[in-house]
């Protein structure tokens, strides 16, 4: 079964195909919170990309089956974090650090539109601060 | 020696270590005024941070290991200056953070200066870094030091 999401911020929009076939629990459980209104926040230990704090629900699932903390340009992953589970969205190079140390991070999704456009705008995050992100089922 | 930190119009002021540290603090009371944009750390934590060209200096980080206080350290502690010669960069931690380059690796600065006084708003400016993106920094000698 494919699962699409939608995620929006101003003045991007993309498209991401969740791997339910490789993480069938963090793509089931991540699809079960949407839609949701977030802010996405420069990273602050994993390096160039972006960080969405996500409901508590989801901590059991961040992390699992995951053996890397290298996230790819073109993906989206949930890493475990002190604070609470995180969605990841690498515009450069990322290895997923918690305040602990590193921590590997399951992969969630890939683009499969708009990849370059909505990069671009949130790569904008380390000089213009936090962005309102939306994140939807794609119909 | 005290210098004034100004983060985005809150000021601070902080002590140099100047027994502790006398060349690396000499080479940041050089430096001074700096007036430069002040950025949120994407790999060290709990951090803001500046990168100054003018303070790149690889002897200082070579020979920084003669003076015990001087010595390179990776551990960053909240309201502390913390200079990495190796790249020109001043640290400014609010809470945990580690000093790491682009990939994660560990780099190594020196401690050179502690905030005094009420950290409160000083602390909160460098916190807010993150979600307002960059803001302006500014240090100078403070007057009468």
């Amino acid at each position: 079964v494919s699962i699409r999401i939608r995620l929006s911020v101003d003045g991007a929009e993309a498209t991401a195909e969740l791997d339910v076939a490789r993480s069938p629990d963090a793509a089931r459980g991540f699809s079960a919170v949407l839609p949701l209104d977030g802010e996405l926040l420069t990273s602050a230990w994993s390096g160039h990309g972006c960080e969405l704090l996500l409901p508590e629900a989801l901590r059991a699932v961040a992390g699992t089956g995951a053996t890397s903390i290298d996230v790819p340009v073109g993906t989206l992953a949930l890493a475990p974090a002190t604070e609470g589970p995180l969605l990841v969205i690498p515009y450069g190079t990322m290895k997923t650090h918690a305040a602990t140390g590193p921590v590997a991070a399951t992969l969630l999704a890939r683009f499969v539109n708009g990849q370059g456009a909505f990069l671009a705008r949130i790569e904008r995050t380390f000089e213009e601060g936090a962005l309102a992100v939306r994140i939807v089922v794609e119909p | 020696m005290r210098i004034v930190i100004e983060v985005d119009g809150v000021a601070a002021i902080a002590r140099l270590h100047t027994d502790g540290a006398p060349a690396a603090c000499r080479r940041l009371v050089e430096a001074l005024p700096i007036a430069t944009a002040l950025r949120h750390s994407r790999w060290s934590g709990e951090t803001t941070y500046a990168h100054l060209p003018s303070l790149v200096d690889q002897g200082l980080q070579r020979d920084s290991s003669a003076v015990p206080a001087e010595r390179p350290a990776s551990i960053m502690c909240a309201a502390t200056v913390h200079y990495g010669p190796a790249r020109g960069n001043l640290g400014l931690p609010y809470g945990q953070a580690q000093s790491r380059a682009i990939g994660g690796r560990n780099t190594w600065g020196i401690h050179v200066a502690t905030v005094e006084g009420d950290l409160g708003p000083y602390l909160r400016a460098l916190g807010s870094v993150r979600r307002r993106g960059s803001v302006p920094l500014a240090i100078r000698v403070h007057e009468g030091s």
